[in-house]
């Protein structure tokens, strides 16, 4: 789950915890922030089909602004598909299955695609390219 | 043949690219980088220096090893002084020059030269060794962030790669406020079918010598914007070159055959 929505549900069973309620008002600020969450795309390319298997290479796609430069300098923050799925991220793409064509590979590496919702101004720290900065409006 | 021939060879056929650095005499590295900071795009060929560069008697006999013939021809496809003045600026994404065909023999050769030092902030070539024996497609490349095992070529002046076309490549942006020329050219098995357009002053330039006469003999001379546009992919309409239109040898050669069809 997105940080701002995990924060909200921390609070709201501190809350009831405590013998409190939620409000009206908590709802509408809650999916006032699910309405605003926007899908992230993390690309992994594996050693195999098997959500366990290394990674190769990756990318991440959103709608954010980045350092983004051509400068591929960032290992993916996770080790295989599986952690990345333990962190939230669905897999939205399986790897195809690969016929080779003239005695050769057809592919890099086995292709995830990924995706996880975040709030606006949220998401991975870092693209391959540097630090993901929050989109400047305008 | 000689040891260090067949020593980079085996290199080369491993990871896909060798990188000498000592082969350019210091008299002709300082020529081409005056020239290479001031000629931008394909006139870099109508100077002398280039001339020279390409004419190279080590360089083209360790191509004619390559290809397993003694009847090497430049290939003039990818024929471009990629200059990119000091300050920042963009890289460009991961893609290969040619589709690997295991089953046909190796035809062709890219060359990059760089004229200057080239360090870590001045937009080093990036390469995947051992990525050229497979069939990429522009839609798999460019979506490619960082790779495992990628290599920068941070290079001393006057280095000269040989590489397979096939080979997964990029440009890495640039931050550094010093100017960066890389010198991109080809060699081919030399084929009368597959002829090329170069500029009069071009073929002038590179017919000063013995070598360099043996190397543009299927070469034909038209003006720069029909060397720029008719003897280069991008604007080419067929459905098979836009598709792979970063695949320029093995499948270049068979469009050049249609090529010479429209003229």
């Amino acid at each position: 789950m997105e940080k701002a929505v995990d924060v909200w549900l921390e609070q709201a069973e501190a809350r009831i915890a405590e013998g409190g309620r939620i409000t009206e008002t908590d709802l509408r600020t809650l999916a006032d922030m699910l309405r605003g969450r926007q899908q992230h795309l993390l690309y992994v390319w594996a050693d195999s089909d098997h959500v366990e298997s290394g990674v190769i290479s990756w990318n991440y796609f959103g709608p954010f602004s980045s350092e983004y430069r051509f400068d591929p300098k960032n290992e993916c923050p996770y080790k295989n598909v599986k952690t990345a799925m333990a962190d939230g991220w669905r897999i939205v793409s399986f790897p195809a299955v690969e016929y080779p064509l003239h005695n050769a590979h057809t592919q890099l590496g086995h292709q995830f695609i990924l995706e996880r919702f975040f709030s606006p101004g949220e998401g991975l720290p870092i693209t391959p390219h540097g630090a993901r900065k929050p989109e400047v409006a305008g | 043949m000689n040891e260090t021939f067949k020593t980079l060879k085996k290199e080369f056929m491993d990871t896909g690219y060798v990188a000498p650095e000592d082969w350019i005499e210091p008299e002709l590295v300082a020529r081409i980088q005056t020239d290479a900071f001031e000629y931008k795009g394909i006139s870099i060929f109508e100077r002398e220096s280039v001339g020279d560069l390409l004419s190279h008697p080590k360089v083209v006999d360790f191509v004619a090893f390559l290809l397993e013939t003694p009847d090497v021809a430049i290939s003039p496809f990818r024929f471009w002084n990629h200059l990119t003045p000091g300050g920042v600026s963009d890289g460009g994404g991961w893609h290969v020059d040619d589709t690997y065909m295991a089953d046909l023999p190796l035809t062709e050769v890219l060359c990059m030269y760089y004229p200057q030092d080239v360090t870590e902030d001045m937009g080093p070539t990036m390469l995947l060794p051992g990525s050229h024996r497979r069939l990429y497609t522009p839609p798999q490349t460019s979506k490619l962030g960082w790779i495992r095992g990628q290599k920068k070529l941070v290079v001393k002046a006057g280095t000269l790669a040989i590489t397979f076309p096939s080979i997964l490549h990029a440009k890495a942006a640039h931050f550094s406020e010093k100017p960066r020329s890389m010198v991109k050219y080809g060699y081919e098995a030399g084929d009368p079918a597959c002829g090329y357009y170069l500029t009069q002053a071009a073929l002038d330039n590179f017919r000063r010598t013995e070598q360099g006469r043996a190397l543009t003999r299927f070469a034909e001379v038209r003006d720069k914007q029909d060397v720029l546009w008719n003897s280069y992919w991008k604007y080419h309409e067929s459905y098979t070159f836009q598709d792979f239109k970063h695949q320029i040898g093995v499948v270049g050669r068979r469009l050049r055959k249609h090529l010479d069809h429209e003229v």
